[in-house]
């Protein structure tokens, strides 16, 4: 039995669990109502996101340590999964912020510390992607790695240490159905996570042999 | 060849951006949406029997619509990832075997193998 397939039909049953969980099984929330809900999978994306970031600052220093593919990829895979759920934390975010704040953006700590955050993975994924495969490349990215990743502090700590519109501390002091219900859907989007960072893992090391080969075969002179 | 793949390639990234003007769309509709709803008081008289079903156009609404957008974008981005990438895996994977084959062939059946 493959596990990768069985982990796949049972993250897409557990996605159809967590929207019942965010649309049913959660009391609406009385100062905010309906558009509350988009609590569920915001927090979850933005925590998944930090995860992302921090495996690709483990895998670049993997790389600058080893210099082995390896950590490289993983490093890789990582930011690309981090900046997805990045992206969704951004575009959930103002989406919940206008009936809420009543605007889409405010300039305060958290949101600008996160956006910047997400910026600096961008440049490591446009690197990576159009950069080449060259050594320095990756050397140059690894290191972009490394500085990006320690935002993640600022970004948590921004709320607390300047005092934002942001919400802080809003989970532990909410209803018990709506903690079961985030800790649920963040378990259930973690297992999707993982399986996303193990697809684009095997997608960069398939490449990274196609490319080997064809290195082989230039020089046997077929190519 | 190269300008091509940079087109497909910077496809995700021009979805993204469109992703995040989206609020910028909506919010050319809602500019005169009012900010919040007017709260009812217990001594206010009960409402007149309702003649006609009307259009809702306040908060309510807005958060209504706003909570499917923020779905939808959630859905878009990560069917699109898992789509993306199972056309990319596949297409690496095919690829491989070609390229194992033909390695295979010039030289003479001998397995390749080739370390990640």
């Amino acid at each position: 039995m493959k596990p990768f397939p069985i982990a796949t039909a049972l993250s897409a049953i557990g996605l159809f669990a967590a929207h019942w969980l965010a649309f049913d099984f959660v009391p609406m929330e009385r100062t905010m109502g309906a558009v509350q809900r988009i609590f569920y999978f915001h927090v979850p994306s933005a925590w998944l996101c930090y995860l992302g970031f921090l495996m690709c600052f483990v895998g670049s220093v993997g790389y600058l340590w080893t210099r082995r593919s390896r950590w490289d990829l993983f490093a890789l895979a990582s930011a690309e999964v981090g900046l997805i759920f990045g992206f969704i934390v951004l575009i959930t975010g103002p989406l919940w912020a206008r009936p809420a704040w009543g605007a889409w953006w405010r300039w305060e700590p958290r949101l600008v510390s996160m956006a910047l955050m997400v910026l600096i993975f961008c440049a490591y994924w446009v690197l990576r992607s159009y950069g080449g495969s060259g050594e320095g490349v990756k050397r140059f990215a690894a290191i972009l790695g490394v500085f990006g990743a320690p935002n993640i502090v600022f970004v948590h700590l921004a709320v607390r240490k300047w005092r934002g519109t942001h919400p802080d501390q809003v989970v532990s002091r909410s209803n018990s159905d709506m903690r079961i219900a985030l800790y649920s859907v963040l378990a259930i989007l973690l297992v999707v996570f993982v399986l996303l960072v193990v697809q684009r893992y095997r997608i960069h090391k398939n490449a990274f042999r196609v490319r080997a080969l064809r290195r082989r075969l230039s020089r046997m002179g077929a190519m | 060849m190269r300008s091509s793949s940079m087109r497909r390639g910077l496809a995700p990234l021009m979805l993204a951006g469109a992703a995040l003007m989206a609020p910028l769309a909506v919010g050319a509709q809602e500019a005169e949406a009012p900010a919040a709803a007017a709260p009812a008081t217990a001594d206010a008289p009960p409402p007149a029997a309702q003649s006609a079903f009307q259009v809702s156009e306040g908060l309510e609404a807005m958060r209504y619509r706003h909570l499917w957008i923020a779905y939808g974008v959630i859905w878009l981005f990560v069917f699109g990832f898992v789509w993306r990438n199972w056309k990319l895996e596949r297409a690496t994977s095919r690829e491989l075997d070609a390229l194992e084959a033909r390695i295979g062939d010039l030289e003479g059946g001998a397995g390749v193998k080739v370390d990640g």
